[in-house]
Order: structure tokens, then C-alpha cells, then sequence
């Protein structure tokens, strides 16, 4: 769990260890250090010599201090330093000197961020020749996420649910291994292993939505191992033949239970109301204006809430690849590559096993257990031929065939027991709910009484359930059957020339298909179990045992043909100047979604000129732009209907370094953003919307109807999203003096933006008056069409300045020092009404931070 | 039965004497070397002169080479001339060296293209499997050539002979993904965590130079492989078009790495097209994600619920 201590802004806050604790002994151990290592840095830069190797190593140690003022969610997730002695860097080389060492005839080691640093890793090479390469690696990563997306207008402020929390926030920590060897590098027969692993655990967060949505506390532990054998073979003049067999294996272990059950049934029952409160559309409680819970914590009746769940499913996944690979070279103009592979794997989660106790309104339940095993597998194949026919020194052409197959077919069984009340939802009232309750078996004494345990279990009386409209069996068994597929081939011809050193280009097609399946068939049967079945208020004819079994599927089919133009030149004026500009120009017939492009333009340029060994420019414009004309459905007029996007990137960078004491690099970059979609945007009639700002709206139409049929309720509109961001950098090197290095940074990421709806028509914001009370306003106004969704950032600046000294006081001895100031700050927007810019959102806590973190460290060079 | 061991003993034996000729040949190619395909230069009939005559006039560039792992090439005697040292990427020298130094005798990597070099280096690198489709790289296409980053002389970063290290290098071109790895919320390329190598073959020939993973899937899944499935209700669109489709790897001013700065806004472009589709949006969500929380794939929800 992220720690939940709330910042008071202004006030500042040390991340990690108090100095004052540990800054005298860090000294004192420097100080301690300093002296002997310093005798042993007279060795110099080039090492030591040390029996058959050269010897090279370096170590800096130090300690960062941290404080900051301002959000410590947002800080822990884009920064997360903290305050404390660290290893900050190390590093081994070792060089064999008649390059014949004993084990190995070079090695390397370097290390980082040991002792709490959020990143730190070691990776390691070394090889002996014509015997082996080795390397292997080490890395831990913090991996916290905890931008709040949780705050919103609507909710109380004396319920449980914390506000200063995402609700998918993640604290894990993962750790990553490598290993990779190669026997016999020089050899005609090599040989090829390696292993991996990847730990990532901890505690996160999710939500699960049934009458509320509960914020979950997660267990989150998922690992992965693959192993690798492989071997090459040269068995003819410049022509190999490899093999690969792949292993993967994976475990996911990650449970939920909800322990957020901070408020008070009428009965005095712990209970969680969930997080996301609209009391006009029942959520947690129908129909019931806030506070919906009274000066004691207690719960309205009416509501939805849970005392009680659980989830766990461990999943097995077993995934055996093979893969076959050819490359020759054997004939003078004729240049081949191949390679193609299969892998059959399947996943396996045998016990699913989710429990509830809660009360839902909508469907009258008071508990729910749903269990059974689901099996997927996954076939791939795939292979990928190149050939490329040198036709004279500067003319070639080459085609290269791609072919991409996999098929996931899947079964999900499933097996669902509910509880319901005894009481109509109208009259539920949450001290009586889970009194009595009916049976789901004849003759059970406790819903769901197998399956809980001890004081979970809930009993049962004779008085008869009552049910809903909304409400489902007591026992329903389901067999799910999924199948997704996608089999992808493409061609690509080119014709490449290379005029000179000065001048090369290319011009080629591709073309290809994609075709894509997703089919699904279900079958249930589900079981009544009650002696006199209620209805609301009405007695259901059927008493007893029913069954009922309802077989279901669907199937779609979906083929792309894509035809591609390629092209690209690059130009080499003079030595010291390049450019190069590459165009694709893409048309496909059909999409996968609305939004990938039918029609795409792809410009990338890029330049570099190095004026002298001390001073060069760089430039590079990224511009994409694709549109999908395929009909939306729904929209008549064709304007309406359409997709357009861009994206556009502008960058360029300057470095100078005309002497060992000055380096300077400096870089901006800017990215423009642009979408603008058709939409066919629902609008609920609860709360119910009086009138639009700027007139009635249109309705999208039934694209089903043979005559234009305006759907009621479905507005069309345009969904639009622009934004715009700067990024910079400045870098500043000087060295007065042989002895000290000065250095002075400065990055900046700024962006701004609007992200909303507009009306079909004037494109105007959309502005609906609806009949809610929005906090802080009035029934009346005008207002954005979803005013409840938590707005991510689109007007921000977040920037790093950072200084630093180095100052060698013997021979490959240096002390350091560095500051960094961090800021994140999102900005006050001037978007217009009705558009969101995710500045001053009512109900967040300010998300911004500033912080500044100090390094004090000692590097050593022997 | 008795065949069956049979068959097993004598599996056993075949691969116990293959590994121990196999082993005996690595190390006597390690001491005397082992006869190879025709080098780069070989039939050229011109003439080799060793290293050591390259030394006597080219001490400091013997000297780099020596803390370099293409050093390991001096020791290639048994495998002919063309494999040696100096003379194995410079072609042979004796021309040169009578010619007094006569630059134009001998390859010296410079006022040739990028992709004569890079044929020149590939004669000896393309059956590494990092290599393998190298010319047909979008870098070769591009005129970025062996040479381009790496330095065999005077390599800053010597494990793989590089200019600049790795980020460095990649940034002085990419300047775009500079910037992006600059943002918020971004992958840990700048604090050292994550190389561009290890989501990038900048050698093959591959979309984008991306590697995939060993389930022949995208490179994401190596570190995600909680997101990878394969799943009973797959969110089709991670699979038909993969994660950029909703998030930008390198870096992204919004949470999660997102396209889009809110979720729904994201889901909405997609989702909104078809009447009666989505939710009303003008209720009480907040998020789509906060109902479809296992948005990436799940075993027991058609609708990611859980």
C-alpha cells in the first residue's frame, strides 16, 4: 500500500531517512574510506596490473538528501528518490594481459543505485576467446504509480474511500535477470543459452464494479523464466543455419480482497460503500441524496455496499517456441535471409475462486461465489524471407515476404451460486438484509455455506428470496468458448540504388492482407432453487427447481488489404552534412477500429552537419497523418463521420565543444497532437438532460434501419483532442581548472491542450443543462457532458534543473556534489467551457510537487 | 523395452563423443586456429604483411586495438592471413607498405559509403543472430553504416565498441525520443534502468527495429508478461494492433503512458461509433477502466470486469 500520509502543501517533507541521523556517519565512513583508497588511486587511470590482467576499477559512494513539498503520490511516481547513503556507481574492467586469461581474457562490471536508489542494476560481460561470451545482468526497479485519479466532485466527505490514492495505483518492485552465454563464438558449430527472469510483486489496487464499484487491495506477484537453447552452424561458404528453442514459463498469483470497510451497516456491520459516488444514479444508494450515510457512519438503506470480497485465480502459462533461421551470402549477388518459427503454449487457471458478501439493489442479491477453471492456448507461427539481388555495384533489389499467424482458442467454465434477500430493494433495509435469506439448495441452512467460512457464512431462513427483474438464478453454470485469430502476409519489393557516397534511394511497394477472427459461443444453465419464488411483488408461477439452458455466440470476420508506397533518399552534400527524408504513403481497405487509418502519410526527415570535431547540428521532422473514412455507422452527414489525426514532432539539437574546459549540448523538441472523431456519444436519461447549449441536437441514425431512423438518446458529435507539447534540454560543461568540473542542466517538458466533445453541427463545445446538482454549483447551469470524469493532465510543466562540481583532490580521487530541483505544476488552463484541460479540477488534491534532491559522493579511480 | 535403452545408449554415446570432438576442436582453433570459408580478401592475390609491420609505423592505433575485443583477431594465425589483426578490416598491406604509406593501397574506412563499410564489417558480424538482416535495416537503408556508431579504434564504450554510450548515441539522431523519455511519465531509459537495445534491434530489419518476444509477440510482453495471456477474452485490439495503439512506450505526459490524457476519452474514439454502444457518459463514470479494470485480457469476463 503507497503510504497515505497527506501532505500539507507548503509544508516540507523528507523522502526517506532523516539526515540528522545519518549524515555524521556517512561522513565518518567517507572520511575512513577517503584515506586508504586515496593511497590506492595512485595507481591511475590505466589501472593496476594484478597477475595476468590490467585492473581498472572505479567506486563512488555518497548520499542523496531529499526534501520536497507538495504531492508525495505524483513525486514517488515520476521521481522517487529518497534520502540515504547509496553505491551510486562502480565499476571492474579486467583485461587479460597476453590476452589469454586463465578464466576469462576480458571482463567488465558496472553497478548502480544500491542502497535504495528506486533503479539500480548490475550487468556483467566477459568472454575468453574462441571459448565463450558470457553476460549477465541484474536490474530492480521500483515500479510506483500513484497519479491520484480518484477525486471526484460528487463524493462525501465523511466517507471512508481516501481520496489521496489512485485507484490503480501500483508500489511493486520488479526484479530482472539475464544471463546469455555463447560456447565457441569463432566456431562453425556454436552454441547458444540463456535465461531470464522477471519478478514483479507488491502491493497494488484495482476497482471491481457489481451494484458499486470497491477499491480492491491487490497482492500483486507475477513471474516469468525463459530459458534458451540454441546453436549456429556455418556448413557452407558464408551461409549458417541456426536453431532456437524458447521456454516460457509464467506464473500470476495476484489476489484482491477488498479492506476498505470503513462505514457501518445499520446493524453496526462494517461496510464498503465503494468509490464512485452519483446518488442519482443509485451509486452506492438509489435514489437517496447525500450524505448517504447519517452522523454515526451509518448506511442509508438502500444501498450498495459489501462487507465482504475476495478473489484469486493462479495462472499457469507454458509456452514452447522453436525457431529455424538461414542466412547466405554463399553466391556473390545473391544475398538470402530466413527464418521462420512455431510456438504452441497454453495458459491454465484451474481454480478461479471469487467471493462476495455484499448487497446489490439492482438485482436483490446478499452474496456471491463464482469458481471454475479456464484453459487458453496459443498457436503462432511465423516467418519472415528476405532476398536481395545485387544486379550491379549500385542497383539491387530485394523483396521480403512476412507472414505472422496465431490463434487463441479458450474455454472459460464457469459456475456462479447467489444469495438474495428476503425483502423487496425498497424495503431492504441493510440491518435486516442478512438476517434471513434464501436458501440456494433445499435443505441448506447458509447461502453460500460451503464456500465461506465462520462468520462469512450467511444463514438462511425460510422466508421465501425475492428477486428482481434484474436478478439471475441461484445456481447458473456457463461454458464460455472464445477463439481470436489473425493471420498477416505481406510482400515488400524495393529498388534501391547507391550512387556514390554522396547519394542513395530507394522506391518500393508493399502490399498484403490481414484477416482477423473473433468467435464466441456460450451455453448456460441456470437453477432456481427457492420454494416460492419472488418477483418484486409477484409470485412467479414456477416454484421449485427450474432450469433453463440458453446457447449463444457470434462470430465476426474482418480482412485488411493494405497497399503501400515506400520511398527514400539520402543525400550526403558534403562530408560533414546528411540528410535523409523517408515516405510511406499506406492504403488500406478496411480498419481494425475507427480510429486506425485507411489512409496514412509518413514523412520522416533527418539531418545532421558537423561544421568541425567541436561543433555540429542536428535536425529531425516526424510528421503522421492518417484519416478513416469508413462510416462510423450511425451519421449522415459525411463530415460527421469521419477520422482525422495528426501527429507532428519538430526537434533539433546544437553541441559545441571547442575545448576540453566547454561542452555544451542543447535540444528542443515540439509535438503537435490532433484527433478529431466522429462519435455517437449516449446521453443517459438520469439524470436527465433539459436542453443542449446552442440548440437541439441531432441524433445519430440506425445503421441498420433501411430509411434513416434517428436513434433517441444517441447524440452525434465530434470527439476532439489537441495538444501541444515543448520539450527542451540544456547542458553545461566547464572546467576551469584541471581539477574541477562544473556542470549545469536544465530539461523541461511543458504541454497544453483540450480534450472533449463538440456538437456535430457548430462545433461548439458541448454544454448539456442537466438535473444534477453538481458540488459547488446549481441545478441549472450549463454543463460538460461528463463532468464527473477525473482529468488526467493537459496543461503541465514538469522540469529538472541540476547543478553539479567535481573536484579531483588527488590523483582519481574526486568529490562531488549535485543538486537537482524537480517541478511538477499543472497549470490553469484556458480551455473553454465544456472542454477539460485537467487543470483545477474540483475535488483533487493538488497533484504538483517540488522537490530537491542533493548528492554528496566520493569517486574513486584505481 | 531393450530397445528402447539400446536406442538411449546409443543416443548417448553418439552425443558424448560429438561434444568431446566438438570441445577438441574449439580448443585447438584456440590455439592454432581452424580452417575457415574464404575471407574478405582472400584470392585478391595481393599480399599480407602481419600486424606487427603495421605496428612499427601505427603504435597507438596497435595500442587501442589491443583494449579492444577485435584484438582477439591477432590470434587467428591458423586461420590464414586475411583473418589477421589490422589486415583482416584494412585488407592486405603489403602494397601500402611499400608504397611508403601509400594510403590509397589499403582500405583506411574513409571517403567510402556507409554501406561499403557495413559490407566490409558484415563479412565477418552477419551470422550473429543480432545481424542477421542488417542490410535490410531501415538504419542500412538510411546510410547508417557500421561506422556510423560504432568506433573500433577508439571506442568510448568498449563492450560493444561504441561511440557515445548506447543512449547517448541513439538520442544524437532520435532527437524525438530524447524528448520523450523526458516526460513524466516515461520508461527508465535516462536513469539507466532500460537501454534502447533491450526493446530495439537497431540491426534488424524488423518494423520500427523492434524486437519481439520469444513467443514471437511484442517486445512490451517480456517485462508485462502479465498483460501477454493468451487470454479466454482477449481485448482484441492489444493483440490485432498491439500496445501503441493506446500507449506511448517512450515517455508520455499523461498516466499510464496513454495516447490521450484521460481513459475515456481514449476508449470513446473507438467505442463511440455504433449506436447504443458505450455507457451514458454524462453519469458516474469516471473511467471505463474503473468497471473494466483487466482492460488488457481476462480468463472470467467477456467484459474485463474481473
Amino acid at each position: 500500500m503507497a503510504q497515505e500520509t497527506k501532505i500539507t502543501p507548503g509544508r516540507p517533507w523528507t523522502v526517506g531517512g532523516d539526515s540528522r541521523y545519518y549524515l555524521p556517519k556517512l561522513f565518518m565512513v567517507a572520511l575512513g574510506l577517503l584515506i586508504p583508497l586515496a593511497a590506492v588511486a595512485q595507481q591511475g587511470e590505466e589501472g593496476k596490473v594484478s597477475g595476468n590482467y590490467v585492473v581498472t576499477q572505479s567506486m563512488e559512494f555518497g548520499a542523496h538528501f531529499a526534501d520536497a513539498n507538495g504531492n508525495r503520490e505524483t513525486y514517488e511516481s515520476m521521481v522517487g528518490l529518497h534520502s540515504g547513503p547509496r553505491l551510486l556507481e562502480q565499476t571492474l574492467s579486467m583485461r587479460s594481459i597476453n590476452h589469454t586469461g586463465a578464466l576469462f581474457d576480458n571482463l567488465w562490471m558496472s553497478s548502480f543505485g544500491y542502497g535504495g536508489d528506486p533503479e539500480r542494476a548490475t550487468r556483467l560481460k566477459m568472454y575468453k576467446n574462441h571459448w565463450y561470451d558470457f553476460s549477465a545482468s541484474y536490474r530492480h526497479d521500483v515500479n510506483a504509480f500513484d497519479y491520484n485519479l480518484l477525486a471526484n466532485p460528487l463524493t462525501p466527505a465523511n466517507l471512508y474511500a481516501s481520496n489521496s490514492v489512485s485507484p490503480h495505483y501500483m508500489d511493486t518492485r520488479r526484479n530482472f535477470g539475464d544471463f546469455s552465454l555463447t560456447i565457441a563464438p569463432q566456431s562453425p558449430l556454436r552454441l547458444r543459452m540463456g535465461y531470464s527472469r522477471n519478478v514483479n510483486e507488491g502491493p497494488a489496487a484495482t476497482t471491481y464494479h457489481e451494484g458499486t464499484e470497491i477499491l480492491l487491495n491487490e497482492n500483486y506477484r507475477n513471474r516469468s523464466d525463459r530459458y534458451q537453447v540454441g546453436a549456429d552452424w556455418k556448413f557452407a561458404h558464408k551461409t549458417q543455419l541456426s536453431y532456437d528453442l524458447f521456454f516460457d514459463h509464467n506464473k500470476v498469483d495476484t489476489t484482491a480482497f477488498d479492506a476498505n470497510v470503513g462505514n457501518l451497516t445499520a446493524s453496526g456491520v462494517p461496510a464498503d460503500l465503494g468509490i464512485v459516488y452519483d446518488v442519482f444514479n443509485g451509486q452506492p444508494c438509489a435514489n437517496t441524496p447525500a450524505p448517504i450515510v447519517n452522523s454515526s457512519g451509518e448506511i442509508k438503506p438502500s444501498c450498495n455496499f459489501y462487507l465482504y470480497y475476495s478473489r484469486s485465480g493462479p495462472t499457469r502459462t507454458d509456452f514452447p517456441t522453436s525457431q529455424l533461421s538461414l542466412i547466405s551470402n554463399y553466391w556473390k549477388k545473391l544475398d538470402i535471409t530466413a527464418s521462420g518459427s512455431y510456438g504452441w503454449g497454453r495458459s491454465k487457471m484451474s481454480d478461479f475462486n471469487e467471493l462476495a458478501r455484499a448487497y446489490v439493489s439492482r438485482t436483490n442479491e446478499t452474496g456471491f461465489s463464482v469458481t471454475g477453471p479456464a484453459v487458453a492456448d496459443r498457436m503462432s507461427a511465423s516467418a519472415d524471407l528476405g532476398v536481395t539481388y545485387h544486379i550491379t555495384d549500385q542497383w539491387s533489389v530485394s523483396d521480403e515476404l512476412r507472414f505472422l499467424s496465431w490463434r487463441i482458442p479458450a474455454v472459460w467454465n464457469s459456475s456462479e451460486t447467489v444469495c438474495y434477500a428476503n425483502l423487496p430493494p425498497a424495503g431492504a433495509n441493510p440491518a435486516t438484509i442478512f438476517t434471513p435469506s434464501g436458501p440456494t439448495t433445499p435443505g441448506a441452512t447458509a447461502c453460500l455455506g460451503n464456500a465461506f467460512t465462520g462468520e462469512l457464512a450467511i444463514p438462511i431462513t425460510a422466508t421465501p428470496s425475492v428477486l428482481t427483474t434484474s436478478s439471475g438464478g441461484n445456481i447458473t453454470n456457463e461454458d464460455f468458448v472464445h477463439f481470436h485469430g489473425q493471420r498477416t502476409v505481406s510482400n515488400t519489393t524495393l529498388l534501391e540504388f547507391d550512387a556514390n557516397r554522396r547519394l542513395s534511394a530507394h522506391i518500393g511497394f508493399r502490399y498484403g492482407d490481414r484477416k482477423f477472427a473473433d468467435k464466441d459461443n456460450s451455453s448456460s444453465t441456470t437453477i432456481y432453487y427457492p420454494y416460492n419464488l419472488w418477483t418484486g411483488s409477484a409470485l412467479v408461477p414456477k416454484a421449485g427447481k427450474t432450469v433453463t439452458t440458453e446457447p449463444a455466440g457470434e462470430a465476426g470476420e474482418l480482412i485488411i488489404r493494405e497497399r503501400a508506397l515506400l520511398a527514400g533518399v539520402q543525400v550526403r552534400p558534403v562530408d560533414a552534412w546528411r540528410v535523409n527524408l523517408d515516405l510511406e504513403y499506406v492504403n488500406n481497405d478496411n480498419a481494425f477500429t475507427r480510429i486506425a487509418p485507411t489512409s496514412l502519410i509518413v514523412i520522416r526527415g533527418r539531418t545532421s552537419y558537423r561544421l568541425s570535431s567541436a561543433l555540429s547540428f542536428s535536425g529531425s521532422v516526424n510528421l503522421r497523418q492518417g484519416s478513416n473514412d469508413l462510416s462510423p455507422a450511425g451519421f449522415i452527414s459525411a463530415d460527421e463521420q469521419t477520422h482525422r489525426d495528426h501527429a507532428r514532432s519538430y526537434g533539433g539539437n546544437f553541441s559545441y565543444t571547442p575545448r576540453e574546459w566547454l561542452a555544451l549540448d542543447t535540444g528542443y523538441t515540439f509535438n503537435d497532437i490532433y484527433s478529431n472523431t466522429g462519435t455517437c456519444l449516449p446521453v443517459s436519461t438520469r439524470p436527465s438532460v433539459i436542453q443542449a447549449d446552442g440548440g437541439a441536437l441531432s441524433y445519430c441514425y440506425d445503421p441498420a434501419a433501411s430509411t434513416p431512423t434517428p436513434v433517441t438518446g444517441d447524440y452525434a458529435v465530434v470527439s476532439r483532442y489537441q495538444e501541444r507539447v515543448n520539450s527542451g534540454y540544456f547542458n553545461l560543461m566547464l572546467r576551469p581548472v584541471k581539477r574541477v568540473t562544473l556542470d549545469f542542466g536544465y530539461d523541461l517538458s511543458s504541454n497544453s491542450g483540450s480534450n472533449g466533445f463538440l456538437r456535430a453541427d457548430t462545433l461548439a463545445p458541448l454544454l448539456l443543462q442537466q438535473s444534477r446538482l453538481q458540488a459547488g454549483g446549481s441545478a441549472t447551469e450549463f454543463v460538460a457532458y461528463n463532468p464527473d470524469v477525473m482529468q488526467g493532465p493537459l496543461a503541465i510543466n514538469y522540469h529538472k534543473a541540476s547543478g553539479g562540481a567535481s573536484i579531483e583532490v588527488a590523483k582519481g580521487v574526486f568529490l562531488k556534489g549535485y543538486y537537482a530541483y524537480y517541478g511538477y505544476n499543472e497549470k490553469s488552463g484556458t480551455t473553454a467551457a465544456g472542454l477539460f484541460d485537467g487543470s483545477a479540477w474540483l475535488g483533487v488534491s493538488p497533484r504538483d510537487f517540488h522537490a530537491a534532491v542533493g548528492t554528496v559522493s566520493m569517486l574513486y579511480q584505481f | 523395452m531393450k530397445e528402447s535403452r539400446s536406442t538411449r545408449t546409443i543416443l548417448f554415446w553418439t552425443l558424448a563423443v560429438g561434444t568431446m570432438f566438438w570441445l577438441g576442436s574449439i580448443r585447438a582453433a584456440a590455439k592454432t586456429g581452424s580452417p575457415q570459408p574464404a575471407s574478405p580478401q582472400a584470392g585478391s592475390g595481393e599480399k599480407y604483411v602481419g600486424s606487427e609491420t603495421c605496428r612499427g609505423c601505427h603504435e597507438q592505433q596497435f595500442k587501442q586495438i589491443e583494449k579492444t575485443p577485435h584484438f582477439k583477431t591477432t590470434f587467428e594465425k591458423g586461420r590464414g592471413e586475411p583473418w589477421h589483426a589490422c589486415e583482416s578490416c584494412h585488407g592486405p598491406g603489403a602494397a601500402h607498405v611499400e608504397g611508403g604509406g601509400d594510403k590509397t593501397k589499403i582500405f583506411t574506412f574513409k571517403g567510402v559509403s556507409q554501406k561499403e563499410i557495413s559490407t566490409r564489417c558484415m563479412e565477418c558480424h552477419q551470422t550473429n543472430p543480432e545481424h542477421i538482416t542488417f542490410n535490410r535495416s531501415p538504419h542500412s537503408k538510411a546510410g547508417v553504416g557500421c561506422t556510423s556508431c560504432h568506433n573500433v579504434h577508439q571506442p568510448k564504450e568498449v563492450q560493444y565498441l561504441l561511440n557515445e554510450p548506447e543512449t547517448t548515441l541513439c538520442y544524437s539522431c532520435h532527437t524525438q525520443a530524447r524528448a520523450e523519455f523526458e516526460k513524466p511519465f516515461r520508461h527508465r531509459v535516462n536513469e539507466g534502468l532500460i537501454n534502447c537495445s533491450d526493446c530495439h534491434n537497431v540491426h534488424s530489419a524488423a518494423s520500427s527495429q523492434l524486437r519481439t518476444s520469444s513467443k514471437q509477440d511484442a517486445v512490451c510482453f517480456k517485462c508485462h508478461s502479465d498483460k501477454n495471456g493468451p487470454f479466454v477474452f482477449e481485448h482484441a485490439v492489444v493483440k490485432a494492433e498491439g500496445c501503441t495503439a493506446c500507449h506511448t512506450p517512450h515517455g508520455s505526459t499523461h498516466p499510464r503512458l496513454l495516447t490521450r490524457t484521460t481513459v475515456n476519452s481514449m476508449c470513446l474514439e473507438c467505442h463511440a461509433g455504433i449506436p447504443n454502444g458505450p455507457h451514458p457518459q454524462n453519469t458516474k463514470s469516471q473511467a471505463c477502466t474503473m468497471c473494466h479494470s483487466q482492460i488488457h485480457g481476462s480468463n472470467t469476463s467477456n467484459i474485463f470486469f474481473r
